[in-house]
């Protein structure tokens, strides 16, 4: 077995609206898998296709080589999934519901759960409707990964939680990739996908625009620069791969692709740089270069 | 400490006016309407003495509370009214009020909302004293306008403005103490639903006690009881104040304890903190039935007490069943005298109140899709069969199960009351006839939820309509082709009517076709795309 995820051409209509039009998606063992796009660009469809919930108007969809709607209880019992928007029961408890997620699939480990559940600082005897939404993230995630799973399907899994538990399901993500297991992670945050995905498929208005490693993609992305210099700053403009240069009446701020970002450096160094400070791309910013270099 | 008051007072009539208004109508139906139809009930002096020996009856004392006569030994058309009215009127107050006091103090404290109040410069105590003064003038109100209208509507005594006042001023009396008995569980639980729970066993243990005390005239108890307490004042015949001043003291005593309690505790926090939950699911968690089980085990249980309660308070009047109907008009034009139509009658109206909770089940597997509690069932190892199948067999169970448990009820209250009991089996039967219209009609939900799962609420209108039809259709009279547009009205009504080779066609028809709809159902579920809400 190849490949873990096959979509071809997959579409999907909502009455006449196009939720997903030709969507191509290819996801190998020991890989993960970034799905990006902003709200309502069609991820969180993709993946109910994916997990049989929802049918796909035309186009193969296959998880493990078998048909994710027809065989969908068949192919869920080696898949972990963690909503988006995670509904609990409410008069359930955290460890009522992670027990039950559990062994819904077969083959889970005790031992990990409860490492899991230390790890992840959740205390399982409160009732689900105390949980704020990084507790019931918590649950789902708890559940997933003390799984033995081959697919993990993560739809923007870490919206509710602090920077310390970003870190944590990060290493669970890692733990994962090493066992050669698959993972498709849906998310607008860039960084989150940066820091952890091989390949990543960018969405927008139900259409796969770009798709690549990060590497590949890094030509996309665009850092923006704020810096204040001992000499006003002359000439800034002719450097190549500068762009939207402000002037304000301390600072200068511009944004530059990523890959071009040495030579700016160097060129501002000789007007001597008292402060410097450096923003990663946002996923808008991001969009907004797509389009320019497919106009351009 | 009570500081904004007045302000937060504004705030609870702003948002709650409405909500008001409606519990104004439900208590004026109530009371007013009864008040106003009693003379038509035991106007002559023949229906009055029918009447005084069917409320001697114990199951009658138990339910609606002791009798009490006139210095010349006989009950006034005031009186009777007084003895079914006054501890059920309370009874609604009383849950009106806890709803007032839980929504506007540990609920909004929940919510996060009394947070933000608290930031405000106003008092530490002025949630609770605001909910406690709109309470009482809620009370008030009540209490005078109601009384105010049982005096413009009553006839045959019931004019009478001190008695009128005094029925008024008793029912607002027991609501206060459920305002305050409530308060204080608000401030020793630490969640709403605790708080709420505690109350409401309170208020049914209060209407025990009370129940207990008239059966055997016993005066401490009934001072106990908010419930019992209110019917010492003998309203209409005596008109006796202190029972209301006592009961006045308590209030008062009650609510300077939840006021203090309210201050010595934190916000959020309650006097006793809740008890962790479990850690791990019990064993028989482990499947889509198992948890549709888990989900639906409470209501079931309630429904499963609930619904033989009811059939024995309509049994325990069986006993008298023949003076009953002579002293009730429309009862006597309806039956023409014939106890066994006005048995048919009950069991048509159970058979309808038993699909309710079948249908409700069945329909929770939409509410549980519709909320994205599906979708991580759906996305492990479960298809959706197994998904549907557990809210589907807890429903035809219930289906099956509740009107079982309805006819042992019934035939328990006949077997307590009647010289000359009616047979369990002949009382089964009659329940049980019903059957196939209960699972038609959860044949049309099955379908609803798998073809149009976004329009189930058209079971409910069909459910509205046949109760419609058969229950004011046979107290109006109506065209009695309405009633064969509902699956319950095709079936015979047990024991007057008879069994026909037609109405067994008919019955076997409507079985075959609930049971074409859940094939139906389950491959129209399986094959439809979940529906989500969001």
């Amino acid at each position: 077995m190849s490949e873990i995820i096959n979509v071809n051409g997959l579409t999907k209509n909502y009455g006449s609206f196009t939720a997903l039009s030709g969507v191509d998606l290819s996801v190998k063992p020991g890989e993960v898998y970034g799905f990006i796009g902003p709200n309502g660009a069609g991820k969180t469809t993709t993946i109910r296709i994916l997990l049989g919930i929802l049918k796909a108007n035309s186009g193969d969809v296959s998880v493990f080589g078998k048909d994710a709607w027809k065989d969908a209880v068949e192919i869920h019992e080696n898949i972990a999934y963690v909503p988006g928007d995670v509904n609990l029961w409410s008069n359930l408890t955290g460890g009522e519901v992670i027990d039950l997620f559990v062994r819904l699939r077969k083959g889970y480990n005790e031992s990990k759960k409860n490492e899991l559940i230390e790890r992840f600082d959740l205390d399982p005897t409160k009732k689900c409707r105390t949980y704020s939404k990084g507790n019931r993230q918590k649950v789902a995630l708890i559940a997933a990964f003390s799984s033995a799973a081959d697919l993990y399907i993560l739809d923007e899994p870490t919206s509710g939680l602090d920077p310390l538990m970003e870190r944590i399901f990060q290493d669970c993500v890692a733990e994962v990739k090493n066992e050669g297991k698959a993972v498709f992670l849906s998310s607008h945050i860039l960084q989150e996908v940066e820091r952890l995905c091989d390949k990543v498929s960018i969405i927008r208005d139900g259409l796969i625009i770009e798709t690549g490693t990060m590497a590949e993609l890094r030509h996309l992305t665009r850092t923006s620069v704020t810096v204040t210099t001992e000499r006003p700053v002359t000439g800034l403009e002719h450097v190549a791969g500068v762009h939207d240069i402000r002037l304000t009446e301390t600072d200068l701020t511009f944004a530059i692709d990523t890959k071009e970002i040495n030579s700016a450096l160097t060129f501002l160094t000789g007007f001597g740089v008292s402060k410097i400070g450096v923003s990663p791309p946002t996923l808008e910013e991001l969009f907004m270069s797509h389009y320019e270099n497919t106009r351009g | 400490m009570f500081a904004g008051n007045i302000i937060l007072c504004k705030l609870i009539l702003r948002r709650d006016w409405l909500r008001i208004l409606i519990w104004f109508v439900v208590m004026a139906a109530l009371v007013l309407g009864f008040g106003s139809a009693i003379n038509e009930i035991v106007g002559t002096d023949e229906s009055l003495a029918n009447m005084t020996v069917m409320m001697a009856n114990p199951a009658m004392v138990a339910m609606m509370g002791q009798t009490y006569f006139t210095a010349d030994g006989v009950m006034t058309i005031g009186s009777i009214y007084a003895t079914m009215m006054l501890v059920w009127s309370a009874l609604f107050m009383g849950i009106m009020n806890i709803f007032h006091v839980v929504r506007h103090t540990r609920a909004d404290e929940e919510r996060g909302r009394i947070e933000v109040i608290r930031s405000l410069p106003v008092g530490r105590l002025s949630s609770l004293s605001s909910t406690m003064t709109v309470a009482v003038a809620m009370n008030v109100i009540f209490a005078v306008l109601l009384g105010l209208g049982l005096s413009v509507v009553g006839t045959g005594g019931m004019e009478d403005l001190g008695g009128a006042m005094m029925f008024g001023c008793q029912i607002g009396v027991a609501g206060l103490a459920f305002a305050v008995i409530t308060a204080i569980f608000c401030q020793i639980c630490s969640n709403p639903r605790t708080a709420m729970g505690f109350s409401f066993f309170v208020l049914i243990m209060m209407y025990m006690i009370r129940a207990a005390a008239d059966m055997q005239e016993n005066i401490v108890l009934s001072i106990i009881s908010p419930l019992g307490i209110i019917q010492m004042s003998k309203v209409y015949v005596e008109n006796l104040l202190w029972p209301a001043l006592l009961s006045l003291a308590f209030s008062v005593v009650g609510a300077g304890l939840a006021f203090y309690l309210c201050s010595a505790r934190d916000m959020g926090a309650g006097l006793v903190a809740p008890k962790p939950g479990k850690r791990d699911a019990a064993p028989y968690l482990s499947s889509p039935r198992g948890l549709a089980w888990r989900l639906l085990k409470t209501p079931f249980i309630i429904w499963a007490i609930a619904i033989p309660s009811l059939s024995m308070s309509y049994g325990s009047i069986m006993g008298d069943i023949e003076t009953f109907i002579e002293s009730i008009p429309a009862l006597q034009e309806m039956t023409g005298g014939d106890p066994l139509i006005l048995v048919g009658f009950f069991m048509v109206l159970m058979a309808l109140m038993v699909t309710i909770p079948s249908i409700q089940f069945l329909l929770k597997a939409r509410s549980q899709e519709s909320g994205g509690y599906a979708e991580h069932i759906l996305a492990r190892a479960a298809s959706r069969y197994d998904q549907l199948s557990g809210y589907f067999i807890i429903a035809l169970v219930c289906g099956v199960l509740m009107p079982f448990l309805n006819s042992v009820g019934f035939w328990l209250a006949c077997y307590a009351t009647m010289d000359d009991p009616l047979a369990f089996s002949s009382i089964l039967v009659t329940c049980m006839i019903y059957t196939p219209a209960v699972l038609f009609m959860l044949g049309l939900a099955m379908i609803l939820l798998a073809y149009l799962p976004e329009r189930t609420s058209i079971v409910w209108m069909y459910m509205g309509y046949s109760f419609a039809v058969l229950y004011l259709g046979a107290l109006m009279g109506l065209p009695e082709w309405l009633s064969y547009l509902s699956p319950f009205g095709l079936i015979p009504q047990l024991p007057a009517d008879e069994v026909t080779g037609a109405s067994v066609l008919l019955m076997v028809i409507l079985t075959v076709a609930a049971a074409t709809m859940y094939v139906l159902g389950f491959k129209g579920y399986r094959d439809r795309d979940m529906k989500f809400s969001h």
